[in-house]
This record gives C-alpha cells, sequence and structure tokens, in this order.
C-alpha cells in the first residue's frame, strides 16, 4: 500500500470511529464567551488576592503545612480531628504516628479550582485527606464504588485479578490474598510516572490497595508521598504515609464501607 | 477588538465546534470528556485572540490548543492510568464486529501523544512537519509516533477480520 493509500485507508478507519457518535447539542458560543469572561475576571482578582489565600490556606491546614519557613513546624501543630469530625474520625483508623490528618479535595488543589464539583461520596470515609509530618505532605485517598457502577462499567463481568496485568502495565510488587469472607484483596506499588512523559505535576510513590468485595462493591485506597507542582501543599514525603502492610490493614476495616 | 472582530471571533466558536469535538472524541474516546475539551480549548481560543487581538491562524490555534490540553490533562497525577486503581472499564474494547468500536479501542490502547499524532496526521490531514511543531515534538518522534500508532491499528483490524 503507499502511502497516499494508508493515508485515505487510516482516514476512513477514524471517520468509522466517529460516524455513530451523536454530536452534542450546541451550548451555544455564549457559554463559551461567558466562561472566558468569569476565567479573565478570576485572573485579575487572582493577582490580589494570593496573599488572602495564604492566610486562610494557614488557617485550614495549620501553619506548618505550608511551606513559608515561618510559623509552628507540623510536628507542632494541632493534632489529627481538629479541623473536620470525618478527618478526625479516619485519623482514628490509622497507625499512631501517621502525620496530621486533613480532609482535602486533590481534585481543586491540582486542578486550581477551589470550586470544582466533588464526585458524590459512597463510603462513610470516601475522599482525599492530607497527612503532614515535619518533612512534607503526602495524601490518602479513599474510594468505593457501588455494585451498580462496578456492573455497568465491567457489562455485568465484575471484576478480575486486580493483578492480571501487572507488571506489564507498569505496577510493581502486585499480590493477591483471598480474604476469608471471600473477597479479593489487591495491594501493589505504582511508580512515580517518568518525568520525561508527564512533567507537571510531577507525583512520588504511590502503594495502592483494592478490595473486591463479595458483594460486588470496589473499595480502593492509596498512600501517596505526595505531588510536585501547582497546588502542592508540602513537599514530598520520603515514604508513603503507610506500609504496605499498614495499608493492606487499613482496607480490611470495615469502617471504611459503612 | 474591533465589533466586527468580535462577530467573527463568535462566528468561529459557533462554526468550528463540531469538527473540534470529532477530534476531540477521537482523541478522548468519550463523548463527555471530548465535549469538555471542545468547550476549555474554545474558552482558551477565545481568552488567546481576545489578549493577542488577532484573529489569524485561529484554526491552528484552536487545533493546537485541543491537542495540548488533551495531552496536559492525561498527565495529572491521579489521572495516570492505573489499570486497577479504578474500576476497569471495558468499554473501550471491542464486544462485537463493529469497525468504530474496534477503531476507538485500538486509539483507547495508545499513548496520549501517540493518539494526537494520528489524530493530526490522519484525520486532521497536517504533514509530519507541521504535526511536529503542533505538539513541540521532532520530526523523528513525530514519525516513530505515527509507526506505533499505524502497527497498532493494523493488528486490531487483523483480529478484527482475522
Amino acid at each position: 500500500m503507499n502511502q497516499e493509500a494508508v493515508t485515505e485507508y487510516v482516514r476512513e478507519l477514524l471517520g468509522r470511529a466517529v460516524d455513530d457518535v451523536r454530536m452534542p447539542e450546541s451550548r451555544g458560543s455564549e457559554t463559551v464567551f461567558a466562561k472566558a469572561s468569569r476565567v479573565r475576571w478570576r485572573r485579575r482578582t487572582a493577582a490580589t488576592g494570593v496573599a488572602a489565600a495564604a492566610v486562610a490556606a494557614a488557617l485550614v491546614f495549620g501553619p506548618g503545612v505550608l511551606d513559608t519557613g515561618h510559623g509552628a513546624s507540623v510536628a507542632s501543630a494541632p493534632t489529627a480531628g481538629e479541623y473536620t469530625t470525618k478527618a478526625g474520625r479516619f485519623a482514628k483508623l490509622l497507625p499512631a504516628g501517621t502525620g496530621k490528618i486533613s480532609e482535602i479535595s486533590l481534585l481543586r488543589l491540582m486542578k486550581q479550582a477551589p470550586k470544582a464539583g466533588q464526585p458524590k461520596p459512597v463510603g462513610p470515609y470516601d475522599g482525599d485527606y492530607a497527612v503532614a509530618r515535619p518533612d512534607g505532605v503526602g495524601y490518602i485517598s479513599v474510594n468505593v464504588t457501588p455494585r451498580s457502577a462496578v456492573d455497568a462499567k465491567t457489562d455485568g463481568a465484575g471484576l478480575r485479578n486486580p493483578c492480571r496485568d501487572a507488571p506489564r502495565d507498569g505496577r510493581v510488587g502486585c499480590t493477591t490474598q483471598k480474604l476469608s469472607d471471600g473477597s479479593l484483596l489487591g495491594v501493589w506499588e505504582t511508580p512515580p510516572a517518568d518525568p520525561a512523559l508527564h512533567p507537571v505535576p510531577a507525583g512520588g510513590r504511590e502503594f495502592d490497595a483494592g478490595l473486591r468485595l463479595k458483594d460486588g462493591r470496589y473499595l480502593v485506597v492509596r498512600v501517596s508521598t505526595g505531588f510536585q507542582g501547582k497546588g502542592q501543599l508540602g513537599p514530598l514525603l520520603k515514604t508513603p504515609p503507610l506500609t504496605r502492610a499498614q495499608l493492606a490493614r487499613l482496607i480490611q476495616n470495615p469502617a471504611l464501607l459503612d | 477588538m474591533t465589533r466586527g472582530e468580535e462577530a467573527a471571533l463568535h462566528a468561529f466558536v459557533e462554526g468550528r465546534r463540531p469538527a473540534l469535538f470529532r477530534s476531540a472524541y477521537l482523541l478522548c474516546g468519550n463523548r463527555d470528556e471530548a465535549e469538555d475539551l471542545v468547550q476549555t480549548t474554545l474558552v482558551k481560543v477565545v481568552l488567546g485572540a481576545r489578549r493577542h487581538g488577532r484573529l489569524e491562524s485561529l484554526e491552528a490555534y484552536a487545533r493546537k490548543t485541543l491537542v495540548n490540553t488533551f495531552i496536559s490533562g492525561r498527565r495529572r497525577f491521579w489521572r495516570r492510568e492505573h489499570a486497577y486503581g479504578e474500576v476497569p472499564d471495558v468499554a473501550g474494547r471491542p464486544v462485537d464486529s463493529d469497525t468504530g468500536l474496534m477503531v476507538r479501542a485500538a486509539l483507547a490502547g495508545l499513548a496520549p501523544k501517540q493518539r494526537a499524532v494520528l489524530v493530526l496526521r490522519y484525520w486532521e490531514d497536517l504533514s509530519v512537519a507541521a504535526t511536529a511543531q503542533v505538539l513541540g515534538m521532532r520530526e523523528s518522534t513525530v514519525k516513530s509516533h505515527t509507526a506505533r500508532g499505524l502497527a497498532a491499528l493494523r493488528a486490531a483490524v487483523r483480529e478484527e477480520y482475522a
């Protein structure tokens, strides 16, 4: 096949891929212009609002979290649970000495969008938590997927062995364990992204655990040393907030589900 | 910006949306995400056009913004592709013999930059040099991404019709 024929053929294939896609009803150009005006306004006000935002962040996360070089250290900051009751309750599920826990939204931090919509929590502890230690700030995320969503995403087939594609997919040290109640636990490490391919924001080391429950639900807990870039709350931790063993114990805590 | 230029900008946003949506859909493989990508792109185009006060090359600017917004969105920390960090999405795999599904599945298996190269080269009909310029990469990189992308498509087609 010559180059021209290849081009034609590939174009035809791509055309088939978009052929049956319903075009969205146009939101109208006015919505684009209205959004552009809001962004422009925000950019103008952001320049004058930086100092106020820093003060607000210090009030929310405590003086040690923002890496300003001033104020009290994280170690001397108030203990977990002072800022939100959910974070306080979650902190009690963690091993002693994990760090200072605050409820945050990684989506809002990374997108730099304080009003970005949040997914509706399913489990009582679903959400993102910052873990502040003297050396930096890491994160723990908890997410329960209900059976209906699992079925919808897997065409009713349910989830397979979580380690089936590791390490080909980049995850390392993936192990599975069948638990006595019939659920399947998988624990693995997701290495930091290649900085050449994913320069911003650069993520740190991350342990993940997935629990396929007998009733069809799926629980995921992620612990990471943090990320670097816009929105970061502090430097990367030296190690993830929990060890693999601690993570495996946490994800088996029934409190995360009901 | 004059009133005439504003009107031209409105016309561009309105008229170019369907074509941008099709390219965005090939990149994202998801209708909602594609729609959001187009909306974000058009907002950036409007901001850029107003900031620079000129309307030349809006088409190229929109195309470049679209693919680069797509690629940078894929770089974000929690959006790195965790095969099982989130529930596996089987919608991207071919479930019947429909060629469109097969092509979308093959595209979904490619890295974002490879997908962008295929869309720019074969859907937007750009040359290797123009594609390299849009994506800010070397021509040799465009060629290698193209080769890998075509190989994936070829493999998918072979499997489909085997």
